[in-house]
């Protein structure tokens, strides 16, 4: 996901993973499906490197873990901290507001 | 039997410095992601070979994993971060703080036996066999459990093994410079408690084969480990 354009996705994978936490804890697996499902595969992500995220995320306590055994398998369910919920809606408004700017460049007469 | 996608590279991010925590953990969650893709999979009606085939091309390689950690420096492990610290200082201020520790206890045993200590005699053989014991633990047993503790941590966390053999040289030198004294005879007084730290040309020899031979004793395993390690690691490759 951040491979494609380094500089212009810095902050989208985090931004993703914290928005689709928000609502319910999911471990690796779910989040990447679920990337899938609501992106519609506009957003592709190497499923691995997802783990390396989570566990950035979590070191700097935007995310908290918590394992559970199913079917034999141990999974590990993340969700959001309160820190974590602040960094939500500070990327949030970040990326509505980039969006609006880039939205009205390409708008502007220059591009019709 | 099937081969495991990620066999080696719990080893690979421990060997660059991830914390082992995380090491594990994503070898972990891995696997479970990846036993999901494969039953995804089959549950298409693809075969075992092709499912199996998709969720490795769909985790990624076991590369780019690595590259992924090597750019996140807060995965790692303390010992990796700042190797020369916490293998020279965390040592050398670990056993230090038991030492000092251990006396603390031995002085509040003496204390809480005071009273029974002014009433009897301790024979001047039990008096000598409490401080060879004493010596035998402070300058040997101490030094050396915290020597082989640094040691297996190194060679869990696959460290170069300069900062944790200077740390454990560290340690051996200040053991073999310390003097312990537990005098015990009971009655009035009942005894004394002495430790302290001196140098003298006179004692250097016994001081050195002291230090050399707890340095001896956790190095040479330590060596040989990181030696057969890196031969399996050679075979492997």
């Amino acid at each position: 996901m951040a491979d494609r354009n380094p500089a212009l996705m810095a902050g989208i994978p985090e931004l993703v993973v914290l928005s689709l936490l928000a609502d319910r804890e999911m471990y690796g697996y779910e989040i990447a499906r679920s990337i899938k499902t609501v992106t519609q595969d506009l957003l592709s992500v190497g499923e691995g490197v997802l783990y390396p995220a989570l566990h950035a995320m979590e070191s700097r306590r935007l995310l908290r873990s918590r394992s559970i055994r199913v079917d034999g398998r141990m999974r590990i369910y993340y969700g959001v901290t309160a820190r974590g919920k602040t960094r939500l809606a500070r990327l949030t408004s970040d990326w509505r507001r980039m969006s609006r700017g880039v939205e009205s460049i390409l708008g502007s007469p220059s591009h019709a | 039997m099937h081969d495991h996608p990620f066999a080696t590279l719990r080893g690979a991010l421990l060997r660059m410095g991830v914390a082992p925590r995380h090491a594990r953990r994503v070898v972990m969650e891995l696997d479970t992601h990846f036993q999901q893709l494969v039953d995804e999979a089959l549950a298409r009606g693809d075969t075992e070979e092709a499912a199996r085939g998709a969720a490795r091309e769909r985790l990624g390689t076991e590369q780019s994993l690595i590259e992924r950690y090597a750019g996140m420096p807060e995965l790692r492990a303390w010992s990796s971060r700042w190797p020369a610290a916490w293998f020279t200082l965390v040592p050398l201020i670990s056993f230090i703080a038991l030492f000092v520790a251990a006396m603390a206890a031995l002085v509040l045993i003496a204390e809480q036996m005071s009273a029974y200590l002014h009433q009897v005699h301790v024979p001047a053989g039990v008096s000598s066999r409490i401080d060879g014991v004493a010596k035998i633990f402070f300058l040997w047993v101490l030094p050396l459990a915290i020597a082989a503790a640094f040691a297996r941590l190194a060679y869990r966390r696959r460290v170069a093994l300069h900062w944790p053999v200077a740390g454990i040289a560290i340690v051996c030198c200040l053991a073999a410079l310390i003097n312990v004294d537990v005098v015990l005879t009971g009655g009035a007084p009942p005894g004394q408690l002495g430790a302290g730290i001196g140098f003298s040309t006179h004692a250097l020899p016994g001081q050195l084969a002291h230090a050399a031979a707890i340095l001896t004793l956790v190095v040479g395993p330590l060596w040989l480990a990181w030696r057969r390690h890196r031969l399996d690691g050679m075979t492997a490759d």
